[in-house]
């Protein structure tokens, strides 16, 4: 589709100009993409290991939890764990990567897991709350992770949508028009020229 | 001093009857309370359980047939009441004392082995009859005292 | 009166042994524990413990997740039980007496922490839920607690004028609920008991002197967490504190600890799971308990049946729990302690 212009030489000049600012963006914009979609595949090659370690693990510590409520009553359970004494803060500051703002999770421990005696809890409650202990560090690099991956994709499809309307849009439309004007100037100069020499052959005859 | 009335005698015979019974009583109260424990839970091992409560019971009536006897010997159940120097009299009086003795003490004793074997029906039916055994050994001992009772006064000459 | 120390020899107690050892023909044995395991779904579980004495509180709940509900109605029988066949009432309101203690602990817990635990209240203690939660909450109100519940809230508040850590909280109430205890017992003379008593102290301890060294804590705190009156003494078990975890099951060998330590610490390095050591932990006191099978006469059957139906009770928790979340037989089997049934 050819853009409403007047067919006009600075008009030519102009379109000029900027077909090959859009082709200089596209290029650019193409070379953003790449780099984006291999930062992606490798966020999700790291993210699928993670995510099949922590989901391992916690099927594990629940499982191991599972056993624990069946070893003491709910009561008894409930009074170990119902005050605890192990807080994570998290810490989200955000870090500008290829022109991403992307959340960085700095967690703060404090105090230790066992918040309870050893009496009236079964044994198997440390070795399921550890492992609970344990995979909370790698949930939260996996949280962080697959954000990064969905600001990344994001960036993917906005800068995927700008690489297609140079490409498929701008570029042919700036094309088009430029070849409009191109043959109207010609066109208009043709017209000129019989003209003149219509002009010629007038003056010639008297 | 031929003479010396029946009071003697008759001490022994109360005795006899009087040991026994409370033995008896006694064994047959622990017995029967375990039994009582074991149908609260499980009524139909009532028939099964009777054995063992009544097995202590028996003590009792050796004392009473002890004390009969001497009755018998006496002649007051029937024929002519004989008459009994100091010296007899303190021999049926403590010719009556091994049949009251051993039924007490064993009746007692008897009771709780009862007991046990009433708890040890009612985990496993099957043995209830090793049960009633170990009762049964009890009872030599209470029927050693009613044969030397009987024994001590057919020896006594009147 | 002088306490007679010795074994059950009370004949009042007939009538409560002969209902105990009927009782004890109902409950489950190891052959249907092993077809309950093996139920494999929800529903046939639930249809093979209606053949049981649980059939009477199945009927009250609606969904098998209210597991809790009919575990919960049936150790309430027998803690009634217990209370209604004791001529000893000191001795089987020691029974009770844990859930007060336990009762204790949540008070304090809610009090400290500030999140309510309602549901953690276990109603069968001596004195009512309401009244050790008011203790707790405005202080001067502890004169209406028992003594020895008074005392166990004054050391922890007493220690920790500040919010304490939660695990003082346990360690120091169950140090004072042990105390209660074995001083109970030696009150009354009753050496089954006090054996028993001595036994789990003994293990408690040395669990926690592995669950503690498991998780690299500190020596300060396994000490204050030992419990006293055990057989094994205090300062024996605080010097195995420094030991190479490999040396222990040597230097316990002249107790009857042994072979749990040396098995349940190869399960532990191995699998890096307690469960061998609970599971002979539970073996043990069911061997001890075995012993009240010997005794006609006496509390000694009432407390083994307690015992007897307290694991009875966790064997079907465990069930349940499995076949509500999909475990396999095999792993649930795997589970079924040892030494009980």
């Amino acid at each position: 589709m050819q853009l409403e212009v007047h067919p006009t030489r600075m008009e030519l000049l102009r379109l000029k100009k900027r077909l090959v600012m859009a082709r200089r963006g596209h290029k650019l914009l193409k070379d953003k993409q790449d780099e984006l979609m291999r930062q992606f595949m490798d966020l999700i090659k790291d993210i699928r290991e993670i995510r099949t370690a922590v989901e391992k693990a916690l099927e594990q510590a629940f499982r191991r939890f599972l056993f624990v409520s069946s070893a003491m009553s709910k009561a008894y359970l409930e009074e170990a764990v119902g005050f605890p004494s192990k807080t994570i803060a998290l810490n989200v500051s955000r870090r500008t990567v290829m022109n991403i703002a992307v959340p960085e999770m700095q967690p703060t421990v404090e105090g230790e897991i066992r918040c309870y005696g050893f009496a009236t809890t079964s044994s198997e409650l440390d070795s399921s709350l550890h492992s609970l202990d344990q995979v909370v560090g790698e949930m939260i690099v996996l949280a962080q992770k697959e954000k990064w991956m969905q600001l990344l994709g994001e960036e993917i499809v906005r800068t995927r949508r700008r690489v297609n309307a140079l490409e498929y849009i701008l570029i042919p439309n700036l094309e088009e028009t430029i070849k409009y004007i191109t043959m109207k100037l010609s066109e208009l100069e043709r017209s000129n020229l019989s003209r003149l020499m219509r002009v010629k052959e007038i003056v010639r005859a008297h | 001093m031929d003479f010396i009335g029946y009071a003697i005698p008759f001490a022994g015979a109360a005795i006899a009857i009087f040991l026994a019974g409370f033995g008896s009583s006694v064994g047959i109260s622990t017995a029967g309370q375990a039994a009582d424990g074991v149908l609260t839970e499980d009524p139909d091992k009532f028939p099964s359980l009777l054995i063992l409560v009544v097995l202590p019971g028996t003590q009792g009536i050796y004392g009473l047939l002890g004390g009969f006897l001497i009755m018998f010997k006496l002649g007051l159940l029937g024929g002519t009441p004989v008459s009994l120097n100091l010296v007899q009299s303190w021999q049926i009086f403590f010719a009556a004392l091994p049949v009251g003795f051993a039924s007490w003490i064993s009746g007692i004793h008897q009771g709780k082995v009862c007991a046990a074997g009433v708890a040890m029906a009612a985990r496993r039916p099957e043995t209830l009859m090793k049960g009633v055994i170990y009762g049964a050994m009890v009872e030599t001992y209470a029927i050693f005292g009613l044969i030397t009772t009987i024994l001590l006064l057919w020896s006594i000459k009147i | 009166m002088e306490a007679q120390w010795e074994y059950g020899d009370d004949v009042g107690y007939a009538y409560a042994v002969g209902r105990i050892r009927a009782l004890e023909t109902r409950l489950l044995t190891g052959e249907r524990i092993a077809r309950l395991a093996e139920a494999g779904s929800i529903d046939e579980f639930l249809r093979l413990l209606g053949e049981t004495q649980y059939a009477e509180f199945l009927s009250k709940v609606s969904s098998p997740w209210e597991y809790e509900t009919i575990l919960g109605e049936e150790m309430e029988g027998v803690v009634k039980l217990m209370g209604d066949l004791s001529r000893d009432p000191a001795l089987t309101d020691i029974f009770r007496l844990r859930y007060d203690f336990h009762n204790l602990k949540v008070a304090l817990k809610e009090n400290y922490g500030g999140e309510p635990m309602d549901s953690a209240y276990i109603t069968l203690g001596t004195i009512p839920v309401e009244r050790v939660r008011e203790s707790v909450r405005e202080k001067e109100g502890a004169v209406v607690l028992p003594s020895h519940l008074r005392a166990a809230l004054a050391s922890v508040t007493g220690v920790f004028p500040e919010t304490p850590a939660p695990k003082w909280i346990d360690v120091i109430v169950d140090r004072a609920m042990f105390r209660t205890f074995v001083s109970i017992v030696k009150r009354e003379g009753c050496p089954f008991l006090y054996g028993l008593l001595q036994g789990e102290i003994d293990l408690i301890n040395i669990l926690s002197l592995f669950r503690i060294r498991w998780a690299n804590g500190e020596k300060s705190f396994f000490q204050e967490a030992l419990l006293e009156d055990g057989t094994i003494s205090t300062d024996f078990m605080s010097s195995l504190f420094g030991e190479n975890l490999d040396a222990v099951p040597a230097r316990l060998s002249h107790t009857p600890y042994v072979l749990m330590v040396t098995e349940g610490l190869a399960h532990l390095q191995t699998q890096e799971s307690f469960l061998l050591f609970e599971k002979m932990r539970e073996a043990f006191l069911f061997n001890y308990i075995r012993r009240a099978d010997l005794i006609a006469f006496g509390i000694e059957p009432l407390i083994a049946y307690l015992y007897k139906k307290e694991s009875e009770i966790r064997t079907i928790r465990t069930i349940f729990v499995g076949l509500l979340n999909n475990v396999p037989a095999e792993t649930l089997k795997e589970r079924m302690s040892g030494g009980f049934f």
